[in-house]
């Protein structure tokens, strides 16, 4: 119990002494989970939206896959992405391996089957009867789709919390595909693996806490954008 | 003459190689109501979601004032022309000022004269105060006035109610359905009114279409339809609760019919099995002792309080239902066991050509 006050203490010491090295891996971490947040947000949204919307000769076999992926291992993807980047692999040329791009593109891959079924989830969740209410009301087919993602941004804004969720706290895909190289892929997953190996408990029980509170401070800002359903709006005088 | 407000023209529908809906032709007139009245399942909700260009028809056309909507773009000009309230309100997440607004917006109205807008509209259905309200705390009545605001509030050239008052308790249910006659007299607005209420089709409309089966049974003004359905099914459905078999024999170009203990005269040419049907507020209470008529006489079964009436089935032979008055029940000293006399004019008699039911 000491050892863990101790990182306590240790955490709060690192943060207060604005420790430049503990500051670029928590701005990266954060890049990195972010941008393939986004990535899947982009890209899993829509997919996610036309799986819950549309009926079409298929669509139960990839829904199966999406939910399959929704459980992909870290380091499964990890090796993947790893083997696409070597020199020798497909995208060699590219010469990605062990950057923070290569990064991203294994946690985009981790985050998109996450966003893409919980976005299918959440519109398959609403009254049928409201997309008849729209296309009555005069909608397009575009705005359609943006009124029921409306209608679904509770369970949307989860799916989005997942997604980061999901990726802020791996480890296996950015060790194998980053490698945690110190002050270039280091983030504070692999950073905190490395300081639990080297016996420096303290220390990655400090960082530990610190991506804790990075979860907590992202996840805080979504619900409190969640939870505000109602606009305030003033009557005419 | 302008085309009607909306033709129908061989209008099938079908759901898994089943027809639902058969219409060759209906036609609403421009600033007219007309009520599509039917029991559930009757096919009501698919004509209206057809003509709302919300579903495709498997065959047949829907025209608006004699234009055909050929592609996406024409249909979503047409349907941004109507606009259709369900039995739910199904309210989208927000304020009512949110709901209210939703279809201006989707039309890229100016903001300002949005505020303007759904302001008037909220105060036409007596929601003036409740525009910033959640619409989650509103009530079934409110949600319901909220819906009919937010269709209101485009200014429909169409406006079709698909059973707007049926999740609604009784006295919701009259407190909506005044304001929407009143609403619907002051607007002249076109519009489709599906109920299977045949009291609401009758306070509505002038005009109704009776569905069964998905087929329209028989249009016409509410009034004629009511006092002479067409078929001795729509005469049950439509509150003819005299049905019963009888044997018709012409006399003197009338009808005589015959069933068990009784004889009436109809003022029809019919021979045969037939069924006859005679309504209940046609048929009128007369003294035991009165001269031959064209009545029947029978024993009073029951006697039962229904709102501001009593309802009196009577045994004639066949049981037969009328409903009087307190003042009639005072006057004649009705009861059970009492001997009744029930006199109908032949012209009100209704006989169909198939027998019993």
């Amino acid at each position: 119990m000491a050892l863990v006050w101790e990182g306590f203490r240790q955490a709060l010491g690192l943060l207060w002494s604005v420790d430049r090295e503990l500051l670029a891996i928590t701005w990266l971490s954060l890049r990195v989970s972010g941008s393939a947040t986004l990535m899947a947000i982009v890209l899993g949204m829509p997919v996610g939206l036309w799986l819950g919307l549309s009926r079409f000769r298929g669509r139960r076999f990839l829904l199966g896959v999406v939910n399959t992926g929704m459980g992909l291992p870290p380091v499964v993807v990890g090796l993947f992405i790893s083997i696409l980047l070597w020199r020798s692999g497909p995208l060699g040329a590219w010469d990605l391996l062990y950057t923070p791009l290569a990064m991203i593109m294994a946690q985009a891959v981790i985050a998109f089957p996450i966003v893409t079924g919980l976005t299918c989830a959440a519109v398959q969740q609403l009254d049928p009867r409201i997309a008849l209410q729209a296309l009555a009301l005069g909608a397009s087919g575009i705005q359609l789709v943006w009124t029921l993602a409306r209608e679904a941004r509770l369970p949307l804004l989860a799916a989005i919390m997942a997604g980061f969720g999901g990726v802020i706290s791996e480890v296996g895909a950015v060790m194998m595909v980053g490698g945690n190289i110190r002050g270039q892929t280091r983030v504070l997953t692999t950073a905190t693996v490395l300081e639990a190996r080297m016996g420096r408990f303290d220390t990655a029980i400090a960082l530990s806490v610190i991506l804790l509170g990075l979860v907590f401070v992202v996840n805080a800002v979504l619900t409190i954008a969640q939870q505000q359903e109602v606009r305030p709006w003033r009557r005419l005088p | 003459m302008a085309s009607p407000a909306i033709s129908v023209r061989g209008l099938v529908q079908q759901y898994q190689g089943q027809t639902v809906l058969s219409v060759p032709e209906l036609d609403i007139e421009a600033g007219t109501v007309l009520t599509l009245l039917g029991p559930n399942g009757s096919g009501k909700s698919t004509l209206l979601r057809l003509m709302g260009l919300l579903e495709k028809p498997t065959s047949g056309s829907v025209a608006f004032s004699g234009k055909v909507p050929q592609n996406a773009g024409e249909r979503l000009d047409q349907r941004r022309r109507m606009v259709m309230v369900f039995q739910d309100p199904l309210l989208f997440r927000g304020t009512v000022y949110d709901n209210v607004a939703y279809g201006l917006r989707l039309r890229k109205f100016p903001r300002h004269l949005t505020q303007r807008r759904v302001q008037e509209t909220l105060d036409l259905v007596g929601l003036g105060p409740l525009g910033q309200r959640d619409v989650a705390t509103l009530s079934g009545g409110e949600a319901q006035k909220a819906a009919l605001a937010r269709a209101l509030a485009l200014e429909p050239e169409i406006l079709f109610l698909d059973e707007p008052t049926a999740y609604l308790d009784a006295p919701a249910r009259q407190g909506f359905r005044d304001e929407l006659l009143t609403l619907l007299d002051a607007l002249h607005i076109t519009t489709v009114f599906v109920t299977h209420d045949r009291t609401e089709a009758r306070l509505v409309s002038r005009s109704v279409a009776v569905l069964f089966d998905g087929v329209v049974e028989q249009t016409g003004p509410v009034e004629d339809v009511f006092r002479r359905p067409g078929s001795a099914r729509l005469a049950a459905f439509l509150g003819v609760e005299n049905l019963f078999s009888a044997v018709a024999e012409p006399h003197n170009g009338c009808a005589r019919l015959r069933a068990k203990g009784l004889e009436l005269t109809a003022s029809t040419i019919a021979g045969g099995e037939v069924t006859v049907g005679l309504r209940p507020q046609d048929l009128y209470l007369e003294s035991p002792e009165s001269p031959a008529g064209n009545a029947v006489v029978g024993t009073i079964r029951r006697l039962l309080p229904e709102g501001a009436a009593y309802r009196l089935e009577a045994d004639c032979g066949v049981p037969l239902v009328v409903y009087v008055s307190e003042q009639e029940v005072h006057r004649w000293g009705l009861g059970p066991g009492r001997p009744v006399r029930l006199s109908i004019d032949p012209q009100q008699v209704l006989v169909y050509g198939t027998p019993g039911l």
